[in-house]
């Protein structure tokens, strides 16, 4: 394209085309959930929504509920939310009258849950009658809805049983439940409200009662373009989107491809791309913690600041691990052979020579030496050594000959007070 | 009347709202279906935004603001749509609208292909102020009104997301030529 093209003309030229209807089964979409609906008037969302912390919230919420019900009830003339007591675990019908024909909108259940996605192991098509890459429940105002990667299903009412249950009730087809249908789960938080478990008292759809139960893990990332999960809490982890065992043409989210143990609080997971995972100790500065990134190539000789790949060096993890040992400005051990979450591959900790003094034009006049770009640099990936910066690296062998990188990366003092924790996270490291 | 539409929706009248939405959905599906760039998320998205809409009816307090209103929850409902699933689409083979498209001698394919690449680089506020400018046709201090922003603020805005949308094509241009010394 004409790069001097007007951009004005460009997009209104580009934008008018595409769909201008709204579909029909869109607007009786809409029309139905109004008409399950109420309207919010202050003095009833001021006591739907009391201001509280967390912890006084999960110690009144049945209060609350109560409350709520009975108001509800005065207000709409509908029975009250409050669930009666849990039954026998069942997938059949049930008996139990639907606890609430008014919506959940203004409900969904305690804060801890209902603010966040939360993400599992995909379930199988056999269970969801359809085909599903990834499990995401996913709280809006419109109720809970399970992400398969591919379609949003089972969605529900949700309101806030007593005994950390969770009611759902059915608003539409889709997933295999029939409107109306009710389901009662039991709710459990890790103690720093990671982990979210779900355990199946009831419910009269028998695809939901198959899609919820389990542990569910809670996506908090800082940035809000990513489903990272934030901080985490000691205990086992695992990616989302990460995936080095693929090509980002063929990328489909995996869950699980990366999973690892974080034995310390006060780590979190910042990135979770398809071709890059970071963990990092909470509050440090954006280049220190453990990253990984998936089809990495030593950057030029020549031209170290151009996001150019070396020629004469290939992608194996060995040929890459030998160029280190010998490029212009590197500090580096020996290499060790290990083997990482079943890849093999070399350890090698690197710093910047003493007498390197190589700049960059984008470096604003700092001494740095750029080690790695990617395949796919469109990006405009670099990776590599400042000043200060000490790193420990595991170049390991993917199958097709790629290798991943992780790296321990900071400057010398955080670098120094990290490196035994995040080793041991890297040593807990499994790939599938 | 639609004011009369407006105040009788904010009693309750659901009737009354079906029709304030049945003659504003195309236009404001159409918006949120260029920012959101998916139709089954932008049918999510708008499903929540009109949801809320006639939840929150009765707070509106100026009825004559309806539609500026109503525009920002469209609005703001994509933009956590489109931030929920940009980079999980963004990796993915980018695939034309399953729509018609217009003829237009203007655009090439491979044009389109470009600026739909571009486009979905773009941070969903950028692409929102964009749609707002470049669709629906508003000026910045009409876009100022919708989103709930001083006009100076729409300005710097919609400058700096037509900066990033050209940013955008100049990096999938790079993009492309490196893939395809690469392949």
């Amino acid at each position: 394209m004409n790069r001097q093209r007007d951009i004005d003309r460009v997009l209104d030229a580009w934008l008018v085309d595409g769909s201008s209807h709204m579909p029909d089964r869109l607007f009786e979409a809409v029309l139905d959930r109004v008409e399950r609906t109420p309207q919010r008037h202050r003095p009833w969302s001021n006591l739907r929504f009391p201001p509280m912390t967390p912890r006084l919230y999960l110690t009144t919420a049945a209060a609350i509920v109560v409350a709520v019900g009975a108001v509800g009830f005065a207000m709409l003339g509908g029975p009250s939310p409050v669930t009666p007591p849990g039954g026998t675990p069942s997938a059949t019908p049930s008996s139990t009258p639907p606890v609430s024909s008014s919506p959940g909108l203004l409900d969904l259940g305690p804060r801890e849950i209902r603010d966040y996605i939360w993400l599992a192991e995909p379930r199988p098509a056999e269970v969801l009658g359809v085909e599903s890459n990834m499990a995401a429940l996913v709280f809006q105002m419109g109720g809970l809805r399970f992400d398969t990667g591919h379609a949003r299903i089972l969605t529900s009412d949700v309101v806030a049983g007593r005994s950390n249950e969770l009611v759902l009730t059915s608003v539409e087809n889709p997933g295999g439940c029939a409107v109306g249908d009710v389901g009662r789960y039991q709710w459990s938080l890790s103690p720093g409200g990671t982990k979210l478990v779900l355990d199946h008292i009831q419910d009269d759809c028998s695809s939901r009662a198959a899609a919820l139960p389990g542990e569910w893990l809670r996506v908090a990332c800082p940035n809000e373009d990513n489903w990272c999960l934030g901080p985490l809490e000691p205990g086992r982890y695992a990616s989302q989107f990460f995936d080095p065992f693929v090509i980002p043409t063929d990328f489909r989210p995996r869950f699980g491809a990366l999973s690892y143990d974080v034995t310390t609080s006060g780590w979190e997971n910042n990135q979770d791309w398809a071709l890059e995972y970071q963990l990092k100790p909470a509050g440090s500065p954006d280049d220190t913690g453990i990253f990984l990134f998936s089809d990495i190539l030593a950057v030029s000789e020549a031209d170290p600041c151009s996001q150019s790949p070396e020629p004469t060096v290939g992608r194996t993890a060995d040929e890459i691990v030998e160029w280190l040992t010998r490029a212009t400005g590197v500090a580096a051990t020996p290499p060790q052979p290990v083997t990482v979450g079943g890849l093999a591959g070399w350890r090698i900790d690197v710093a910047m020579a003493p007498d390197w003094t190589g700049t960059c034009s984008w470096s604003d006049g700092e001494v740095t030496r750029p080690l790695f770009t990617d395949a796919d640099s469109g990006d405009g990936f670099y990776w590599g050594l400042g000043a200060e910066t000490r790193m420990r690296l595991w170049l390991l062998a993917l199958p097709d000959g790629r290798t991943l990188l992780v790296d321990i990366d900071g400057d010398a003092s955080t670098y120094a007070a990290i490196l035994d924790e995040a080793t041991r996270i890297v040593e807990s490291f499994e790939f599938k | 009347m639609d004011r009369d539409l407006v105040e009788a929706a904010r009693r309750g009248d659901r009737q009354a709202y079906a029709d304030l939405i049945r003659v504003r959905g195309d236009r404001l599906f159409a918006i949120a279906q260029r920012i959101v760039r998916d139709v089954d998320r932008t049918e999510d998205a708008v499903q929540e935004a009109l949801v809320i809409a006639w939840r929150d009816l009765p707070e509106l307090r100026d009825p004559d603001r309806f539609d500026a209103w109503l525009h920002r929850l469209v609005v703001r409902s994509c933009i956590a749509e489109a931030v929920r699933t940009r980079r999980l689409t963004a990796n993915l083979r980018v695939l034309p609208l399953d729509v018609p498209t217009a003829t237009d001698d203007y655009l090439s394919v491979a044009d389109r292909d470009e600026l739909e690449r571009g486009f979905r680089r773009l941070d969903p506020h950028q692409r929102a102020i964009l749609v707002l400018r470049h669709f629906a046709g508003y000026e910045p201090a009409e876009i100022a009104d919708i989103l709930g922003i001083p006009a100076g603020t729409a300005r710097s805005r919609l400058h700096h997301a037509h900066r990033a949308m050209r940013a955008a094509l100049e990096a999938d241009a790079r993009s492309t030529a490196i893939g395809g010394q690469l392949a």
